[in-house]
């Protein structure tokens, strides 16, 4: 089941309606509406895999009852408890993502053969174990009030957030659950959303997507270092258009219902360091990394070579988070390492400050652009040959780009002129802005309605 | 008034600049979409004046559109209805696309019921992918379907295909999802018919076409193909067309029956089906050849000739219409021997299914060594036997259980369906499996096959 199922979206507007109608209902209507909408987080959960499901349902029984004995009133209880709770979790994770992975690295560096644990990833374990373990860990500070079993499983399960995100902590939702949304529902902001998040993800994520996919699965070549870097390019865009795509849909939908989530991305194209890259990039799962590992690490507060340390190992385990794959560990390595380097370099004078700005965006792009090769290659021989091929000049010619994928750069405008709007906005009058907006909505909206593409799951669904 | 607009959706009435410029939004959001779409709708393609399904019958469903099949999640999960459907039937006709466009389960169902005298359902479960046996047996195994005759075609390119390898992945929830999003496309495409273009890149191409694309729609009560739309080419299926030259059948050796095997007889029997198998010819098959292979590999075989068929695509491999029709009938005068002698041998009232055997003893023994030893020196066998569905069919004249294919003296209780066999001290003197079969004594019908092991 997809978000861009030409059904989700017909049955979604129809939810849309019913929901407003119980919400005019008062509470018992709220109350309602809360129960309907889990009811249909669980089918889509379901829809996944009845073990997928099986293994949530479990999870987050377990996790409430634990939940039941954190608190301020007997703080080394609730040490205990959560930490149990954060081993089970782990563990579970371990369990489900990474005893492959495991098992195969032994093998591979002592020669012994182990078993295979091939048990599949249940769906959205990873999100719902970060959602879980924020709860926990912020009940265990005080800084939220204990959940309801239905407000703990409404949280946990809103189907907006529940597959890739964005992870919505539960200060930010819990006081909206079981409230009228008052203002909180914007329909023409929801509306907005959706249907930007739509378009980038149909237009320019599957599009670009189906044309650039066969060249990392080795069924199309390469020549130049240039078409290495506009295959790279591209699957920037894809990856953006993608899951900012869907964070947006997933912002939209959540207005739409009555319920307000964090942003996810603000223009990371247009970011010239590593810092200011993560602060526009899946923003709530960098602040997730910032608040729950980087700060339990000890942050930046015991001097310079352990916050360094830190940085790595946050980053590096952030990799590992996306996949059980050395890929991922060599793209948050990557990350990690570019955030250390930026660390050491010195403060720039003020007189320079353009140039640096000018020549920090090349490097911290074209760096991150050598990090999606790792985050999207299937293997680490394909990412080493991809990148062979980046910094190899020479070769038969610049742009020797297939037709499709010369023909998909149109789509691929799409990813930079929705990254660049912050920066055209700034020179529209405000008074234009709205109509800009809706302006851009309606064509959009119209063009979604034409386009034909096949449905690809959304990239981050796997994780 | 102010609870009103807070549920449209009009922020507050204390702000009115919110509201006002949610109404600029919203009004530059429609004209901007009017716009749009009026450009578009100038720039379409000219369309055909109705929406090319026209006046097809309304129990028809959708088969396939653009590149999605429904076929396979309907089949292989028995939804909406189909599993009950599939059960009831007496003969499946299964197969690929070949079959799909080949057989006329509605036209057959009425020719035979006319040869025999009694009502025989018969269901087209031909789908698209080329997917052969080995989605064929997934989808009987997993409708629980057994005491069936089983028409299957030998085409078969001997893979399961990618889209019925995903398939096979989903669950009953995800895929009606996915067979209601297809309906949902095309429902779509045919509201925006004659109204937009359906905008798409395909091939590297960006391509502005008219909204209604290929599709597929079969009727709802033997699964048959009523029509074939095509964007590019109009109505394949119900058009006439002129025969394509063939092409030599030693160019196309594609087909590969090898893995029909896997519904060969001992799967079949231990499915309680009666499989017959066949090749719905297309002039690159090598229809003799075929047949010589069924028969070196004991396969019942239903030899279908090829001439005079018409088909309605380049290179000629599926049937039109026409085409259709006339090997439909050469299907069930092939069929009706067959089913006229099972009616003689009471094997259409009681199937070889009738039976099965609900405990057997002893199931080894070791070499030379008797069990349950009679005076004559012989050793016994008891096999006692179950009645199938319906309960009321009469018992076989004779029954007879055979050792590796060697009668073997048998008594029969018909009050216990306790058969009492002896066997020679001379049959267990070598180790190894052998086969131990109930057959009917009249028809030789196997009843049921059994497993002894001499150790």
């Amino acid at each position: 089941m997809n978000y861009t199922d030409c059904l989700f979206v017909t049955l979604f507007a129809l939810l849309v309606c019913i929901s407003w109608s119980l919400d005019w209902l008062g509470r018992p209507g709220i109350w309602l509406k809360e129960f309907v909408l889990i009811a249909i987080s669980w089918i889509i959960i379901y829809s996944w895999g009845g073990f997928g499901f099986i293994v949530f349902v479990a999870i987050v029984s377990t996790n409430y009852l634990i939940s039941l004995g954190v608190g301020r009133d007997c703080l080394r209880r609730s040490r205990a408890l959560i930490a149990l709770a954060v081993t089970l979790d782990i563990g579970l994770l371990a369990l489900f993502k990474y005893s492959g992975f495991l098992t195969d690295t032994i093998t591979a560096l002592t020669g012994i053969p182990l078993p295979p644990m091939a048990f599949g990833i249940p769906i959205a374990i990873s999100f719902y174990t970060l959602h879980i373990i924020s709860y926990l860990i912020d009940l265990h500070k005080g800084s939220i009030t204990r959940l309801n079993i239905k407000n703990y499983i409404f949280y946990l399960s809103f189907f907006p957030h529940l597959i890739a995100g964005p992870i919505v902590r539960a200060w930010q939702l819990s006081p909206q659950i079981g409230k009228s949304p008052g203002r909180r529902r914007k329909i023409i902001g929801g509306m907005n959303y959706f249907i930007i998040g739509y378009s980038l993800k149909t237009l320019a994520g599957d599009n670009i997507g189906m044309a650039i996919d066969p060249y990392w699965q080795g069924g199309a070549t390469l020549q130049s270092a240039a078409d290495h870097w506009a295959i790279a390019l591209l699957y920037y865009g894809q990856i953006y258009s993608d899951f900012a795509g869907y964070s947006l849909m997933a912002i939209g939908m959540a207005m739409l219902l009555g319920y307000k989530f964090p942003a996810n991305f603000r223009s990371p194209m247009i970011a010239f360091s590593l810092q200011n890259f993560w602060r526009r990039w899946h923003i709530t799962l960098s602040r997730w990394l910032r608040d729950y590992l980087y700060i339990t690490l000890g942050g930046n507060r015991q001097g310079v070579w352990q916050t360094r340390r830190n940085l790595l190992v946050t980053m590096l385990l952030g990799g590992l988070w996306h996949g059980a794959n050395w890929t991922f560990v060599i793209w948050g390595g990557m990350h990690g390492l570019g955030l250390v380097i930026e660390r050491c370099l010195p403060k720039p004078p003020p007189w320079c400050r353009p140039w640096v700005i000018l020549s920090g965006w090349i490097v911290v792009q074209a760096w991150v652009m050598m990090a999606w090769v790792f985050f999207r290659s299937p293997t680490l021989e394909t990412a080493t040959g991809f990148i062979h091929g980046m910094v190899r000049f020479g070769g038969a010619g610049a742009f020797d780009l297939a037709a499709p994928v010369a023909l998909i750069l149109p789509f691929a405008i799409l990813p930079i002129l929705h990254n660049t709007a912050p920066l055209v906005i700034r020179v529209v009058p405000r008074r234009y802005l709205g109509t800009l907006h809706g302006a851009l909505a309606g064509s959009l909206f119209v063009v979604d309605i034409m386009m034909h593409t096949a449905t690809q799951p959304f990239i981050y669904f796997k994780f | 008034m102010q609870r009103l607009r807070l549920w449209i959706g009009l922020t507050s009435t204390a702000q009115t600049p919110s509201r006002r410029r949610a109404v600029t939004v919203l009004s530059s959001f429609i004209v901007a979409a009017g716009l749009t779409a009026g450009l578009f709708h100038v720039l379409r393609p000219v369309s055909p004046s109705v929406w090319p399904e026209g006046s097809a019958p309304s129990d028809l469903y959708l088969s396939a559109y653009r590149h999605d099949h429904t076929d396979h999640p309907l089949f292989l999960f028995g939804l909406f209805g189909l599993k009950e459907k599939i059960r009831e039937a007496d003969i499946l006709l299964t197969g690929t696309s070949h079959l799909e466009f080949g057989v006329d389960a509605g036209q057959l169902s009425a020719l035979l019921q006319a040869a025999l005298g009694r009502p025989i359902k018969v269901l087209n479960l031909g789908r698209g992918y080329g997917d052969g046996a080995v989605l064929t047996r997934m989808i009987l195994e997993s409708n629980d379907i057994h005491d069936k005759i089983i028409v299957s075609d030998l085409y078969d390119l001997g893979i399961l295909s990618d889209y019925s390898k995903l398939v096979a992945t989903w669950n009953r929830v995800l895929a009606s999802w996915k067979v209601l999003n297809i309906r949902s496309i095309y429902q779509k495409d045919r509201l925006l018919f004659g109204i937009l273009p359906a905008i798409s890149y395909t091939d590297g191409r960006l391509r502005l076409d008219d909204p209604s694309q290929s599709f597929v729609l079969r009727d709802e009560q033997g699964l048959d193909v009523y029509n074939f739309w095509s964007f590019e080419s109009g109505e394949l299926f119900r058009a006439a067309h002129p025969q394509a030259d063939p092409l030599p059948t030693d160019q196309l050796k594609h087909y590969g029956p090898e893995s029909t095997l896997l519904m060969g007889p001992h799967w079949c029997r231990e499915h309680r089906l009666r499989c017959l198998f066949t090749l719905i010819p297309f002039p690159a098959a090598d229809l003799a050849a075929t047949a010589a292979w069924a028969g070196t590999r004991g396969l019942p075989y239903l030899d279908l000739s090829a001439e005079a068929l018409t088909y309605f695509d380049t290179p000629p491999s599926h049937l039109d219409l026409a085409g259709r029709e006339l090997l439909t009938r050469r299907l069930a005068a092939q069929l009706i021997p067959q089913l006229s002698a099972d009616a003689v041998t009471g094997e259409g009232q009681h199937s070889p299914a009738s039976f099965t055997v609900s405990a057997f003893g002893p199931h080894e023994t070791a070499t030379g060594q008797g069990f349950s030893v009679q005076p004559g020196g012989a050793s016994t066998l008891w096999i006692a036997l179950a009645r199938g569905e319906p309960a009321t069919a009469p018992l076989p004249v004779g029954i007879v259980v055979t050792w590796d294919g060697r009668d073997l003296p048998t008594a029969f209780d018909e009050k216990t369906l306790v058969l009492t066999t002896t066997i020679s001290p001379d049959l267990y003197a070598t180790p190894g499996h052998h086969d131990l079969a109930v057959v009917d004594a009249e028809s030789r019908t196997d009843l049921a096959h059994l497993d002894f092991l001499v150790r």
